[in-house]
């Protein structure tokens, strides 16, 4: 193997490195047929020009770059190693500006450091790291679970992208919550309110729609299931098999005009769920009103023996009351998860007494939107149980939210959703008293505070005090609460009083979660890969989330959710195949012992036992979910899992080359494994910072702090995760002269890979015990977390750990 | 340890317990001693402990002894708070404090001496036969005195009455 090395000064700037000693070390240290070769701006024109001479010159297999930080580096080059068809394996990067020239003054100590870290690159560039392409086709449609607003947009948007979309929806209607609410704020207007697609476009300026005249169903991409459910999932990224059962409605979709006569003959009476049980509706029924999506559906469980009435006098042929359940297997790329939320039972806080005897007129405020919506069953009055219009209404807030006690999160949309009832109500009822009692108002988005200055101007009072119960005569309510306002009891007697409930995960949130092998966290909603901006992303990167089955949200936040989740699904498909992005994990099935530890540490269900169904084929690892941390391979007692470019073997090899001094050097030698992602630029971040207090003089008193705090003799070298460091790497590394290791991992709960610095975390800890026990000081060993914003914790434990080697003396073999 | 340490040490424990209180005021709600008498609110009395307010202020307050000690805040609180239990042992540390009213001292020293918070007096004897009541039994005061000396009250009562005296 022949392999280059390429020195850059970054433009003669690092005064503090030896450079000639540096290239006549490398001379001595490497193979006959290498080559060290020196530029002093490598990143300029010329100086790429120069490099892609050379390298077409001498043909080197690998290539070693000293200089800027590779972080940096991979894409200063990442044009020219396209040009000359390399891939960014078979540059190993030697960090020597961030990580030495900008941390050490001291010309000679920088250069012992520069050796050390030349050397280690130098010796991972031996290992062969060649990649071999891969790459999977991927099924262009989508499967979207959840018809509500985020489902709705989602399906559109993709929809609109050309993607073919299997929307499956397990209520008889769409518009999920939001189909209920009636009116949404901050517009004022339908919550069902959408886009318009398939026949104007989706983008034609102002033009949005009704549901009933979306022509949403009749989108040619879009497959509507109605009454509809995911029972079995297989596959991953790219090829997902999608068992979709659907339940019959008995009335034929495509024939049905929604003439209602099937209804009219039909002779039961049932609770209407729509309604909460509001009302009654019979066993034939439009489940909503207002959309034309939605067709008559027959509830046959609830139909009386033998009856065939509705079938008979339908005009237009669409009862079929044999029809049976039917079962799909769809294949898509990716799928969306908008299976939304559902309100917290009431009746769990029981000092509402929501349900018992005298209580009836206690709802929730889905209710209430029934009650005041002009579709509803009291054509849009408030009115009592028994019928008569409220004359006063009570709103009260966080009804089972922010509590220890039942749910510690915040609905986020419960001030506004009681504040627009109470606008509803007084704007059509003038004479109706409303009050609101709240612990906070939360009127956090665009025009939310307007919204509720609006309330205040109509004259709705609001009463800062959380009731702590409500108690029936029989004919009236008496809520009692502090108004902490004036320090004083209130008793507020009322006709009618409405609960704004906590929202909770929609029923069958975690069993889906698990067939999709993502995570929920302990709120119960599906947990997004990052908070921050990867949101309705998951670990798995065929499956997204979206609208309310994240957290709750108002539908604006909703429906930039499903947008989001859309764009996010469309640009994976688009790419049309799947490429092997991370270097993954490799198994050697004949040193396998199927003990299975690594099916278990796995946090992306990519390895499988599949003996039973492939002899001689042990353990599986799917190419398309693994991401390559390691944390299988570092678990695996028999090493039969290695990573590709960080095999052990690998890591080993650099850190011989990073400890080349190791018997000569006095001093206590550091080596630190940096997990690549945020751990490796905290260490970049160090550097850089240093070099701009030592540059730009705009804090005197800090000029020199950096470099004082951070320790020389550091030699680090980056590994995909922390989870990938095995106790044996960590032993051996001690065997092979270091005096001191630092993990530097991620934090715990930001790991970009799950649980890999947690696991390292553990592994640490258990290897103290274990050195402490052979009379190894176990201070020399730390696990440490930082990210770039936090690169001081890091300089603080190197330097702590320096220090406390340097009383520890060289360790002792 | 010497007292004051002592009963610093109870206060940032009381501090402790408290921190997740959001003043939403539904202890106060449900007090029915708030409901008669606006002076005692246990929600002011749970802003005092948030805001640290470790002066003498908090265990002077005449107005937490009002407290029935019904337990109707600790049942209702969302973040599980237990203020019946606060409110008690504030009442605790002011007794250690030498803050009880003279009252209360005076109340607790009739059930000390007589075994009951009221002497058992012709007239509600008379009441009882009417009503045909069985006679009511005289107090254990052995049993009485032994738990006002085992749990300190003996011992804090007569602190209280050297001081005012």
């Amino acid at each position: 193997m022949k392999i280059g090395t390429f020195l850059c000064n970054c433009g003669g700037s690092l005064k503090n490195i030896d450079w000639e000693e540096l290239q006549n070390f490398m001379k001595e240290k490497t193979g006959e047929g290498d080559f060290c070769v020196y530029h002093e701006n490598l990143c300029s024109p010329e100086g790429k020009a120069w490099f892609l001479e050379t390298v077409n010159k001498e043909k080197p297999d690998s290539i070693v770059f000293g200089g800027c930080t590779p972080k940096t580096a991979g894409y200063l080059f990442e044009d020219t190693l396209k040009e000359l068809n390399m891939s960014p394996f078979q540059v190993v990067g030697a960090n020597l500006r961030e990580h030495i020239g900008w941390i050490t003054p001291d010309k000679e100590l920088a250069t012992r450091d520069a050796k050390a870290s030349l050397l280690g690159a130098y010796n991972k560039a031996t290992f062969d790291s060649t990649v071999e392409p891969h790459e999977i086709k991927m099924s262009q449609e989508a499967v979207i679970i959840g018809a509500g607003p985020a489902g709705i947009q989602a399906a559109q948007d993709l929809a609109e992208k050309g993607h073919t979309v299997h929307l499956i929806e397990r209520n008889p209607y769409i518009g999920g919550n939001a189909a209920k609410l009636g009116t949404f704020f901050p517009s004022d207007d339908c919550a069902t309110c959408m886009p318009s697609v398939g026949i104007k476009g989706i983008h034609q300026q102002g033009i949005r729609r009704c549901h009933y005249r979306s022509a949403f169903d009749l989108h040619p991409k879009i497959n509507l299931y109605i009454k509809s459910e995911v029972t079995n999932v297989i596959g991953a990224v790219g090829n997902y098999s999608i068992t979709v059962v659907t339940k019959p409605t008995y009335v034929k979709m495509d024939r049905c005009v929604n003439c209602g006569l099937c209804a009219d003959v039909c002779p039961t009476d049932k609770p209407d769920e729509i309604n909460l049980g509001l009302v009654s509706r019979k066993a034939a029924y439009l489940p909503v009103p207002t959309s034309s999506t939605t067709k008559y559906i027959i509830n046959r469980d609830e139909c009386p023996e033998g009856c065939t009435e509705c079938s008979k006098i339908c005009p237009v042929d669409a009862i079929d009351l044999d029809m049976k359940e039917v079962t799909r297997e769809i294949k898509a790329g990716g799928v969306i998860l908008a299976t939304g939320f559902e309100e917290y039972d009431p009746k769990i806080v029981e000092e509402y007494h929501y349900g018992a005897p005298g209580y009836e007129n206690v709802v929730t405020q889905s209710e209430l939107a029934r009650l005041i919506d002009v579709y509803g069953p009291t054509l849009g009055k408030p009115l009592r149980k028994e019928g008569s219009l409220a004359k006063s209404i009570v709103i009260i807030n966080c009804v089972g939210s922010r509590s220890q006690k039942y749910n510690i999160w915040c609905s986020n949309i419960c001030c506004m959703i009681g504040i627009k009832h109470a606008i509803k109500i007084k704007e059509s009822f003038p004479e109706i008293d409303v009050t609101c009692c709240y612990i906070d108002i939360r009127a956090v988005g665009a025009n939310y505070e307007e919204f509720y200055n609006k309330a205040r101007d109509l004259g709705i009072k609001f009463i800062r005090g959380r009731p702590a119960e409500i108690e029936s005569d029989g004919e009236y309510l008496y809520v009692y609460t502090e108004d902490a306002q004036a320090d004083e009891m209130r008793t507020l007697k009322t006709d009618l009083v409405a609960l704004s409930m906590s929202m909770v995960p929609s029923p069958g949130a975690k069993e889906l979660a698990e067939k999709l092998k993502i995570d929920i966290d302990e709120t119960g909603y599906f947990k997004s890969l990052y908070s921050k901006f990867k949101t309705t992303e998951t670990k798995q990167a065929g499956v997204f989330v979206a609208g309310t089955a994240i957290s709750p949200a108002d539908i604006p936040t909703t429906k930039l959710r499903g947008g989001f989740a859309a764009s996010h699904l469309d640009m994976l498909l688009s790419q049309g195949t799947l490429e092997k992005r991370f270097p993954i994990a490799e198994i050697d099935n004949d040193k396998c012992t199927l003990c299975e530890i690594c099916i278990s540490v796995c946090p992306f269900g990519a390895i499988e036992a599949v003996e039973a169904a492939n002899p001689g084929l042990k353990v599986q690892i799917s190419p398309t979910v693994c991401v390559g941390c390691g944390q299988c391979a570092s678990s695996c007692p028999v090493s039969a899992i290695t990573i590709d470019y960080y095999t052990e073997d690998q890591i080993l090899k650099q850190v011989e080359g990073l400890l080349y001094d190791a018997k000569d050097n006095p001093e206590p030698l550091i080596v630190t494994f940096a997990c690549w992602e945020c751990a490796y630029s905290a260490i970049d971040g160090l550097g850089m910072s240093a070099n701009y207090r030592k540059t730009t003089h705009y804090t005197e008193q800090f000029k020199e702090q950096v470099t004082e705090d951070f320790p020389h003799n550091l030699r680090i070298l980056p590994v995909q995760c922390t989870g990938n460091v095995s106790a044996r790497l960590i032993q051996k590394t001690f065997a092979m002269g270091a005096d001191g290791i630092i993990i530097l991992g991620c934090f715990e709960d930001k790991c970009h890979y799950e649980t890999g610095s947690k696991a390292s975390s553990i592994r640490v800890k258990i290897l103290k015990a274990m050195l402490e026990y052979a009379g190894i000081d176990p201070d020399r060993l730390e696990k440490e977390t930082a990210y770039f914003m936090t690169s001081d914790r890091f300089a603080r434990t190197a330097r702590q750990m320096y220090n406390k080697l340097k009383e520890l003396g060289k360790l002792e073999r | 340890m010497t007292e004051s340490t002592e009963l610093l040490e109870k206060f940032e424990e009381l501090l402790e317990v408290t921190k997740l209180c959001y003043q939403c005021g539904t202890c106060a709600g449900g007090c029915p001693v708030f409901r008669q008498y606006p002076n005692f609110n246990p929600r002011r009395v749970m802003e005092k402990l948030l805001m640290k307010d470790f002066s003498e202020q908090i265990f002077d307050d005449q107005q937490i002894w009002y407290c029935s000690m019904c337990y109707t805040c600790s049942v209702r609180c969302p973040q599980g708070i237990d203020v019946g239990h606060v409110i008690t042992e504030i009442k605790n540390l002011a007794v250690q404090m030498k803050n009880a009213p003279p009252g209360i001292v005076a109340e607790l020293e009739t059930i000390m001496e007589t075994g009951v918070t009221a002497a058992i007096s012709k007239g509600i004897m008379k009441r009882r036969e009417q009503l045909e009541l069985p006679e009511l039994p005289p107090p254990n005061l052995d049993e009485i005195q032994k738990i006002f000396e085992v749990t300190g009250a003996e011992k804090y009562i007569k602190q209280i009455k050297e001081e005012t005296s």
